[in-house]
């Protein structure tokens, strides 16, 4: 298993090294340092080339039922999980219809065989697919909802649950299948990158 | 001449008849176990839409919920791409030893493929790949997930927005 970069162990010394050191230059300054004026040292931090990681779903399976409703995994299972000492964000959706399928904004309006509408996003925050199906995929880079801070964090906001909800219309291919399997409808393109939402 | 069987001859012949029976019943049993494997509810790849007919909305969760939970897949990269000398790029991509998936993962700059790594197993890191034509600046990795025994495309693909930066002195 992968160890994500925190600041415990050895860095959390340095750091911590680091602080003492800039706390005693300033607790005890040489005669000369006193008699012009208190020497400041600012400490920063910068994340490292250490990895980002994450964890995430590679698929996001529904059920159809006989009304066209779908059924999708629990929120408390399908997540994104930051696994990184520092925050991440997702900034881009884009999907990709599969097999036939359309993605629409209302699979019960028009008359597109084999039309599936769906959401998937943070509670209250979901994505329309159907907005995603452009080239350039559906921007988040500004939406705070799809941050992710550091791991660990006592709040739980280290990930963000991912609702799913939708609906099929005029089925034509065999959603069985031949095996037993699902159909893919789509593939969910995530982009991820370190730090929070753009805030301009 | 007789033409009955000798005691001892006909023996054999039941103990024939009772293998053949017990690898008939063998062999119904492997198919039964097969149609059986092959009936479980496991997705083709990416968002994907089967039948649930029959079952409570709490059955067709559980089993949903313990596809996702055997499809997580964890993507761990370096978010500073470094150009080092001999025209590598760090990449640092590690393909963690939990991970039920090989991976293959692309490097992306401007819309444009700049280099496709072979399969990473799991428990596998690729440190550095060619650096191709890639400029300082905005790119992507794109990190794909593989069928462990076909290595065709498994799910939904995940990109890492990274720096591309000259490694420092």
């Amino acid at each position: 298993m992968n160890t994500p970069m925190n600041l415990s162990g050895a860095r959390a010394l340095a750091v911590g090294a680091g602080l003492t050191l800039a706390l005693a230059m300033g607790a005890a300054p040489t005669a000369a340092m006193a008699e012009v004026r208190v020497g400041t040292t600012d400490v920063t931090v910068k994340a490292d080339i250490s990895n980002v990681s994450f964890k995430a779903p590679t698929v996001i399976p529904f059920a159809a039922k006989a009304d066209g409703t779908l059924v999708g995994p629990s929120d408390k299972t399908i997540t994104i999980d930051n696994l990184s000492a520092y925050g991440i964000h997702v900034t881009n959706m884009k999907v990709t219809a599969k097999n036939d399928w359309t993605i629409v904004a209302d699979a019960k309006t028009g008359s597109a065989q084999n039309s599936i509408d769906f959401k998937v996003g943070p509670d209250k925050a979901e994505k329309d697919a159907s907005s995603a199906t452009q080239t350039t995929g559906l921007d988040l880079s500004k939406d705070a909802n799809f941050d992710m801070k550091y791991q660990g964090i006592a709040d739980g906001t280290d990930k963000i649950k991912l609702s799913v909800s939708g609906h099929v219309a005029r089925v034509t291919r065999d959603i069985y299948h031949a095996t037993g399997t699902g159909d893919q409808v789509a593939s969910i393109t995530w982009t991820v990158e370190p730090g929070a939402h753009a805030t301009s | 001449m007789s033409a009955k069987k000798p005691p001892r001859l006909a023996g054999l012949g039941r103990r024939k008849k009772l293998v053949v029976v017990c690898l008939a019943i063998v062999c119904a049993l492997i198919a039964v176990g097969l149609y059986a494997w092959q009936s479980q509810p496991v997705p083709e790849a990416g968002a994907s839409v089967t039948t649930a007919e029959g079952k409570s909305r709490q059955e067709i969760q559980d089993e949903l919920d313990a596809i996702v939970r055997d499809n997580m897949m964890t993507i761990s990269v370096a978010p500073v791409a470094q150009l080092q000398e001999g025209g590598k790029l760090r990449v640092n991509v590690q393909n963690v030893q939990d991970n039920k998936f090989p991976q293959r993962f692309r490097v992306i700059q401007n819309d444009e493929t700049i280099y496709e790594s072979g399969v990473v197993e799991a428990g596998k890191t690729v440190e550095t790949c060619p650096a191709g034509d890639i400029q300082e600046g905005e790119a992507y990795i794109e990190i794909q997930a593989l069928d462990a025994k076909t290595y065709d495309t498994h799910g939904n693909p995940t990109r890492v927005k990274v720096r591309v930066a000259q490694a420092e002195g």
